[in-house]
């Protein structure tokens, strides 16, 4: 009985991930700017969510997820951001067609910005303009006033427009 | 950048084409572990008073919350002839190595924990100063928060004790640390040229925090509480927030050179050819290069981890002729060199390790330019490539 109980459970979980791992990474990566740690985040928070599964019957675990990897994020990074691991796999080659130069040196562009931010306004950022969560969504996200996402998104945009990282993208955009 | 729209469509198109090869075995796998981990930290917490009845040092008894005219505010003594040599990871956050607060706490036979505001991101950190040599060696940071506690620095002071030290939201906050069953009251002083905050250490008894790269860190046993000068209680950490602050220290100081040192054969300004080594245990190599041996410019596991790829990041390595730098990197697999390039590049090299064949160390003397690098087989077949992004 127990078993059947396990198995369905991991049936959910599985499908859950299906829909969700991928998602879940790509916020890691905008909040890491690095693919291993976020992958390392990632994780964690799918691990966490597993053990939380049976709690969260009738919720979205999704929303569940995500918060959980923002807040782990938010607790880890300090101590985490310094290391550095080899990749999982044999990273980027050579790809025939368009030069994906352009599309590589804005990812990066992008990533370099975001690291200039606080951990605090990388977060807000994120949830706002790559989840498109509402201020209110956002302070319950990262459990902080709505007045202290209003203040963090001002400052991290005001930093960003002046960002000289963020410079090629402008210019790309202008040629387009 | 020019608008809001701007933003989110540069974020999706950031985003869009990572992926991960997570699969549900992982994460089953690393559930299993996970509850090893807290089995064998419960564990630990149940036998901590026996331990702690055992070791407890330097204790000193103190009421559970200080009282309003308590003391323990000190004006800090800055240390300003320390010579930062070690990490200096990230140039874009220069230490102000002018504000070292000394806390007066002996580490071993002659260092000093002493602590320091890095930048507003990392926020106040901890090192060990000598002051024969005038050298540091960093800690952990401690972090910045407006409010209740950053990340505990703990560490053995090899003289029977346990030192703590980090920050706390708030001026003139006290600060309290329970631990096998007393309470004692931290020192604590501002953080210089930050209003706000203020920094806290102190040296006592009980159970050290584990040494793990787990963000739950086993067993630390003490619980510090900070209150407001009128006594009115702020915030108490939690046990996560305890974090072990001198594993890379101690592999320091056990460290042994491991295989041959590499020459690179590119000329620093100092006249010197630069050349990279690797040191470490049993456990652990750390690569260093001769123009700062006190710096590590990485730390890979024994044997190094061999999924076969770029090892994600490039490291720079300040005081090339002609005011170049030189980027270094790591590769493991099947490739017999390894190429970088990038814009700048005047010299590049690669040669093998010779403790594990398959790692390759690669070098580029270079501008602050970003570079990529590319592996080859014997055939002079690409086998890997990486932009380091």
């Amino acid at each position: 009985m127990r078993r059947a109980i396990e198995a369905d459970r991991d049936q959910q979980f599985q499908a859950f991930m299906d829909r969700a791992t991928q998602r879940l990474y790509r916020v890691a990566c905008l909040l890491t700017g690095d693919a291993g740690e976020a992958e390392e985040l990632t994780q964690h928070t799918l691990v966490r969510t597993y053990a939380a599964w049976e709690r969260l019957d009738g919720g979205d675990p999704y929303a569940y997820a995500r918060r959980i990897l923002v807040n782990l994020h938010s607790d880890w990074w300090r101590r985490r951001r310094r290391r550095e691991r080899p990749m999982p796999q044999v990273p980027e080659r050579v790809a025939a067609g368009p030069d994906p130069a352009d599309a590589a040196l804005d990812r990066a562009s992008l990533t370099r910005a975001l690291a200039h931010l606080s951990r605090r306004e990388r977060a807000v950022i994120v949830c706002r303009y790559y989840l498109d969560l509402t201020e209110q969504q956002t302070a319950a996200e990262l459990g902080v006033a709505v007045g202290t996402v209003k203040s963090a998104c001002s400052r991290a945009l005001r930093k960003l427009r002046v960002d000289p990282e963020l410079r090629p993208i402008a210019h790309h955009q202008e040629a387009q | 950048m020019f608008t809001t729209e701007d933003l989110r469509r540069a974020l999706a198109e950031a985003a869009a084409p990572r992926t991960t090869g997570l699969t549900f075995a992982d994460v089953k796998k690393a559930t299993v572990r996970r509850r090893y981990r807290t089995f064998l930290a419960g564990i630990a917490v149940a036998l901590a008073p026996v331990l702690a009845a055992g070791g407890a040092v330097a204790l000193a008894p103190a009421a559970t919350g200080p009282s309003p005219d308590a003391k323990s505010t000190v004006s800090p003594r800055v240390l300003t002839s320390a010579r930062y040599s070690a990490f200096p990871a990230d140039p874009s956050f220069p230490v102000r190595t002018n504000t070292l607060v000394a806390t007066g706490l002996a580490f071993g036979d002659h260092e000093e924990l002493v602590l320091w505001y890095d930048d507003p991101i990392n926020g106040v950190r901890g090192g060990l100063y000598d002051e024969r040599t005038a050298r540091l060696r960093t800690l952990a940071w401690a972090g910045i928060r407006g409010e209740g506690f950053g990340t505990i620095g703990e560490l053995d002071d090899r003289n029977g004790g346990i030192l703590d030290y980090g920050v706390v939201g708030g001026d003139d906050t006290r600060v309290t640390v329970k631990a096998g069953g007393r309470t004692a009251e931290a020192t604590t002083a501002p953080v210089p040229g930050v209003p706000g905050h203020t920094m806290f250490w102190i040296r006592r008894g009980g159970v050290l925090a584990g040494t793990t790269a787990e963000p739950n860190p086993a067993t630390p046993d003490a619980v510090f509480t900070a209150y407001s000068s009128g006594g009115r209680k702020l915030a108490e950490s939690n046990s996560s927030g305890i974090q072990r602050a001198d594993t890379i220290v101690n592999r320091d100081d056990v460290s042994r050179r491991i295989g041959d040192p590499i020459d690179t054969g590119v000329m620093m300004a100092d006249g010197s050819q630069l050349q990279l080594w690797f040191d470490g245990d049993d456990h652990t190599a750390l690569l260093r290069a001769s123009t700062a041996p006190d710096r590590i410019l990485t730390t890979l596991s024994r044997p190094p981890s061999d999924p076969g790829g770029f090892y994600h990041a490039v490291f720079t390595v300040d005081g090339a002729a002609g005011g170049r730098k030189v980027k270094v990197c790591i590769y493991i697999g099947d490739g017999v060199r390894v190429q970088m390039g990038g814009e700048g590049v005047e010299q590049r090299g690669s040669r093998a390790w010779s403790a594990y064949p398959r790692l390759k160390v690669a070098w580029a003397k270079t501008t602050d330019a970003a570079v990529s690098a590319v592996a080859f087989d014997a055939a002079d077949t690409m086998v890997a490539a990486t932009d380091f992004r």
